[in-house]
């Protein structure tokens, strides 16, 4: 146990507390218990006022945790999205808590609720001790920014009664969950992460750097060693980076001898290839052997697609290297090297658009909010649209949403990066220059900046993303809103005349949804999985691949089973593994681990995913399925699906999101 | 014996409370927009709209409709349905004055003029209808005060003739507030001097035409701000202020039920009489008076509006009032400034003061509030105090009462 780890003890009598507070409390406490449900509400808001003063003493604290069952009973939670437990997201509670106010006060509240429920304190039939505490270590994962405050810009400007609470909270929540206990769960986290090869690696850097300074790592544990592997690559990745300063180690690899450099190159190309993660060093050392296509070549831990390639372009990617590869950048050098691999810049369209970008004068609101979106940067607007371009191009599959409502968009991005990168560049180009973007739909022209607000609403956009997605998002999001109006009230789902104009005219002209947009009902379910299983399973579709990704709708569900919502995905593959069909998708939603329902959650490894994919069951993905494309030629015998597993599929949707709808047929 | 069925005029969610805790029969009558709700709740409820009053809606109707429930009390909850009240209670009795008295409480001119034959002090009134009356009004009491010219105005208080408490209450200090102030849909209304003094409310409790129990609630800033029980300065003057609520309850004529009259006292330590109202007070006064004597005043206010409660009854409920109180509890209701407000910002050191026991302040959706509101309008929410001593609560009252919640 480190020294942070230990908690003072605390008097948990709450003698110390004003008498006029502990009595305002057991009164409220008791007129709430002894309330109907019509006048709850009332005293709710009086508790809870009074909960915001205990919440802001250890003692307090204390005092709340031990009388958490009689707020439960009492019914503080009634009504409320806390009312479940069972229902309660971990990764979302960092977020709330944050959010000051009420909200803070009943998200201390739940977790002192998980908190008693985790020492059996407290039962609920739908939490399991073990349930409980698993959620408890998943917070402290979630949130260890919060309990090593510092380490973040928004954990600086955080109101300072709230963190004062959230304090308190943690130093409750450290006794049951020690650091030693989420080690594994921290080792996996951060690996999983990785494993996805996100182009935006600051949330990874972030755990990495926190578990570097303020959890103690001894030098025989097995978890102690999976963390350690990601400290050393971010912080550590060569002996020599680890003993300098950044500034130091510039001037090393500035006098080092060639024998060095090879050591350098070979160590930091390891660590990159390894986990994903460039940084600081990496692009020190990248600068220093631009011009030295030997060396380049090991720094970037090219394979021999990707040597054949820089061969070729050695004097651009120089170029490149001189002109946007910084430590505010390094995550570039990651991308530079999947880009190469992929051979993209013997793509003339690809080319020719990367060194456009290279002269480009953004538009001033453009480069504003790119310089918003990474203070401290000391990379100009052009250099850091430049640069994670270089990531975009080379990590498709690392595009994601933030915590925007934007999947179709980052879909899109993802999808052009891999099919049509020639066209995305123009994309970035164009908008760059102009703050504007136009696409067409059925021959009309949209312009970005002539139609309504989409999804995303003006000045909410999360800024967790690359520079790419920050300055087209809010273009696409705009464009496939007013596509979507313009399809809609047509006799079908509006989507099977979007995505094509959307994303490109390769998606095929079949389409079929099982939601009928005329009835409002869902319609002969059956055909519908049948003809997904005919044109994507490999038992029923002559074991044909998919030629593009297919652009699909899913239905997102909560734990219990009821609806919540739509996203988007795309389906990459079809495999089988361990004799199970599996299917591979990208889900644009930055966390491919995403759960989709309460037994339904992809996996980002374990089942041969690539970075960037997950996968699921194919039946499983099935009972999601609300819409899809197929190319109508390739639909066999439909009664050739095997019918127990069309009952399967149907069977599960009816259980979850099917219970909104009416069916029929 | 069961106790009789009381029709509760007016929506209120803690008298319905209170009924059921008392296990009392009743039925809630008010406007249809309610009845889904209380058919959700199991609440017995009639509907009807008190603005209503015509040959096909009125008292009588009123009556039929609520037989069925076997009511034989009414009890009026706001200040609109007062005198439904004394037209039903007037029909279970068989007294058509109770009526009238109703009547009497929805009129402050009506019920000024009565105050006023029964020897009461109160300031100069008159009823007026248009503005160049209320200018003639201010002119008058100028000349009575001997103004010389540069002097301010006197100030004239302009009140609707009914309304509850101090809604579209006017302070006019000068002729010019007259003209920007006074608007046609002020009209006709009621205009008084101001009487300068310590202003406070009385809660009386009566039951046969008799005072059973009377509190006195200190104002610190009217609409703003008060506390129960009142400070010794007060206090000091219980007999006074007791007989003389007596001798209003005796010229109204009042038997059952209770009454809310404000009084001032004047610098010259005369009493002088404000208003009365017949109805649930404003102000958190019942929560205050809950806490600060361990009764529930909705149930003081039920069994003293029946005719049929017992002495026994009456004694069990009403405390004696201490000489020497143990718990003061204050409040003080908060308004935003004109503005935009976003956020609550509830002061670190208020949290910390042992006086401090609870709020009911919730952060505002994102919205501008209006500027020059008149009246007092609804407050956002209320801060609660409660301790032993009465001049640090007068104290926390007046500092709180101007500080800003909102961002």
């Amino acid at each position: 146990m480190t020294a942070t780890d230990t908690a003072a003890p605390v008097p948990s009598d709450g003698s110390d507390l004003p008498e006029t507070l502990l009595q305002g409390f057991e009164e409220s406490l008791e007129l709430m218990k002894e309330a109907s449900p019509l006048l709850r509400p009332q005293y709710v808001t009086r508790l809870l006022s009074q909960v915001d003063v205990l919440t802001d003493s250890p003692e307090g604290m204390h005092l709340l945790r031990r009388r958490i069952s009689e707020l439960v009973e009492g019914g503080i939670f009634q009504g409320g999205p806390w009312e479940h437990p069972a229902r309660l997201v971990p990764a979302l509670v960092a977020g709330t808590l944050k959010a000051g106010g009420q909200t803070t006060l009943v998200e201390v509240l739940s977790e002192l609720r998980m908190l008693a429920l985790a020492r059996g304190e407290m039962e609920d039939p739908t939490v399991s001790t073990q349930g409980a505490r698993d959620f408890l270590k998943d917070v402290m994962v979630n949130a260890l920014d919060l309990r090593f405050p510092g380490h973040t810009e928004e954990d600086r400007n955080l109101d300072p009664q709230v963190r004062t609470k959230i304090d308190h909270l943690m130093t409750v929540l450290a006794e049951e969950v020690p650091l030693e206990q989420i080690k594994d769960a921290l080792a996996t986290e951060i690996e999983l992460i990785c494993h996805q090869r996100p182009v935006v690696t600051s949330r990874a850097l972030q755990l990495i750097e926190l578990v570097h300074d303020e959890v103690g790592l001894e030098a025989d544990g097995s978890e102690d060693h999976r963390l350690q592997r990601y400290i050393e690559a971010a912080l550590a990745p060569s002996p020599a980076a680890s003993d300098r300063s950044p500034a130091e180690y510039a001037r090393f690899v500035k006098e080092a001898s060639r024998a060095e450099l090879e050591e350098e190159g070979r160590l930091l190309a390891g660590t990159m290839r390894d986990t994903g993660l460039a940084v600081g060093a990496h692009a020190y050392l990248l600068r220093q052997v631009a011009t030295d296509l030997p060396l380049l070549e090991l720094a970037l831990g090219l394979g021999p697609a990707g040597k054949a390639e820089l061969e070729r372009h050695h004097e651009l990617v120089a170029e490149l290297i001189g002109e946007v590869i910084l430590p505010s950048s390094a995550r570039s050098v990651y991308g530079l090297s999947r880009l190469l691999e992929r051979g993209l810049l013997s793509r003339q369209p690809v080319l020719g658009g990367l060194r456009r970008l290279g002269t480009l004068e953004p538009h001033p609101d453009v480069a504003k909010a790119v310089k918003a979106s990474r203070p401290g940067s000391d990379l100009t607007a052009a250099q850091l649209i430049l640069s994670d371009t270089l990531c975009v191009l080379g990590q498709p599959l690392g595009v994601g949403q933030g915590r925007n409502p934007t999947c179709q968009s980052a879909r899109g991005i993802s999808l052009w990066s891999r099919h049509a990168p020639g066209k995305l560049l123009e994309m970035i180009r164009t908008v760059a220059q102009s703050n504007e973007l136009t696409m067409r739909f059925e021959g009309q022209p949209i312009r970005s900046t002539q139609v309504a607000e989409g999804l995303l609403k003006e000045d909410e956009i999360d800024l967790e993303l690359d520079a790419v997605s920050l300055i087209l998002v809010p273009h696409l999001d705009k464009i496939y809103n007013e596509m979507m109006r313009r399809a809609s009230n047509r006799a079908d789902d509006p989507h099977k005349w979007v995505n094509p104009a959307m994303y490109g005219h390769w998606i095929p002209t079949g389409f079929l949804s099982a939601y009928n947009a005329v009835t409002g009902a869902i319609s002969d379910y059956d055909t519908f999985v049948r003809t997904f299983y005919a044109t994507h399973h490999p038992d029923f579709n002559r074991g044909h691949d998919l030629a593009y990704p297919n652009p699909v709708g899913i239905f997102l569900t909560s734990a219990s089973g009821a609806l919540i919502g739509f996203h988007a995905v795309s389906i990459v593959r079809v495999r089988r593994v361990d004799g199970e069909v599996r299917i591979f998708l990208v889900n644009p939603n930055t966390e491919g681990r995403q759960r989709w329902h309460a037994d339904i959650s992809p996996t980002v490894a374990g089942h041969g995913e690539e970075p960037g994919e997950s996968s699921l069951p194919f039946d499983q993905f099935a009972s999601r399925l609300y819409a899809f494309h197929f190319n109508p030629s390739d639909v066999g015998e439909l009664d050739a699906v095997d019918e127990k597993m069309v009952k399967r599929v149907e069977d599960a949707a009816r259980k979850s999101w099917g219970e909104s709808y009416r069916w029929v047929g | 014996m069961t106790p009789e069925t009381v029709a509760l005029l007016g929506w209120s969610l803690p008298a319905i409370e209170s009924l059921q805790k008392m296990e009392r029969p009743y039925v809630v009558v008010s406007f249809p927009d309610f009845e889904p709700y209380a058919r959700e709740n199991d609440i017995p409820f009639a509907a009807w709209n008190f603005n209503d009053w015509s040959e096909q809606s009125n008292a009588l109707q009123l009556k039929e409709l609520l037989d069925p429930f076997g009511a034989k009390v009414a009890v009026p909850l706001f200040e609109e349905t007062v005198e439904w009240a004394g037209a039903l209670n007037s029909l279970y009795r068989g007294d058509p004055r109770l009526l009238n008295r109703g009547l009497l409480f929805r009129n402050k001119a009506l019920m000024k003029r009565k105050a006023l034959l029964a020897g009461f002090r109160v300031g100069l009134f008159e009823e007026v209808h248009n503005k160049s009356q209320v200018h003639e009004f201010m002119k008058r009491l100028n000349e009575a005060h001997l103004q010389l010219p540069g002097e301010d105005d006197a100030w004239v208080h302009l009140k609707p003739f009914s309304a509850a408490g101090t809604v579209g209450h006017k302070l006019l200090k000068s002729h010019e507030a007259i003209d920007e102030r006074v608007i046609p849909e002020d009209l006709p209304c009621l205009v008084e001097s101001h009487l300068p003094g310590q202003e406070f409310s009385v809660e009386a409790f009566i039951h046969g035409g008799k005072v059973r129990f009377m509190n006195i609630t200190e104002y610190v800033k009217l609409g703003h701000s008060n506390f129960i029980p009142a400070g010794p300065a007060l206090e000091g003057q219980r007999a006074r202020i007791r007989e003389a609520t007596e001798r209003l309850v005796r010229t109204f004529g009042i038997e059952h039920g209770m009454i809310h009259p404000e009084w001032f006292l004047t610098d010259d330590d005369t009493l002088s009489f404000g208003e009365v109202a017949c109805r649930i007070p404003g102000g958190h006064i019942f929560e205050l008076m809950e806490r600060a004597y361990g009764f529930d005043p909705i149930e003081g206010l039920v069994l003293c509006s029946d005719p049929a409660t017992t002495e026994a009854e009456l004694d069990a409920l009403f405390p004696d009032p201490s000489p020497e109180p143990e718990t003061y509890a204050g409040c003080v209701m908060v308004y935003p400034k004109p503005g935009k407000v976003s956020r609550l910002e509830i002061p670190a050191e208020m949290k910390e003061d042992p006086f401090f026991e609870s709020h009911t302040l919730i952060p505002p959706s994102e919205h501008k509030v209006p500027e020059g509101r008149e009246g007092f309008g609804n407050h956002y929410g209320t801060v609660f105090f409660r301790g032993n001593d009465p001049a640090r609560m007068q104290e926390l009252l007046v500092h709180y009462q101007d500080a800003d919640f909102f961002a």
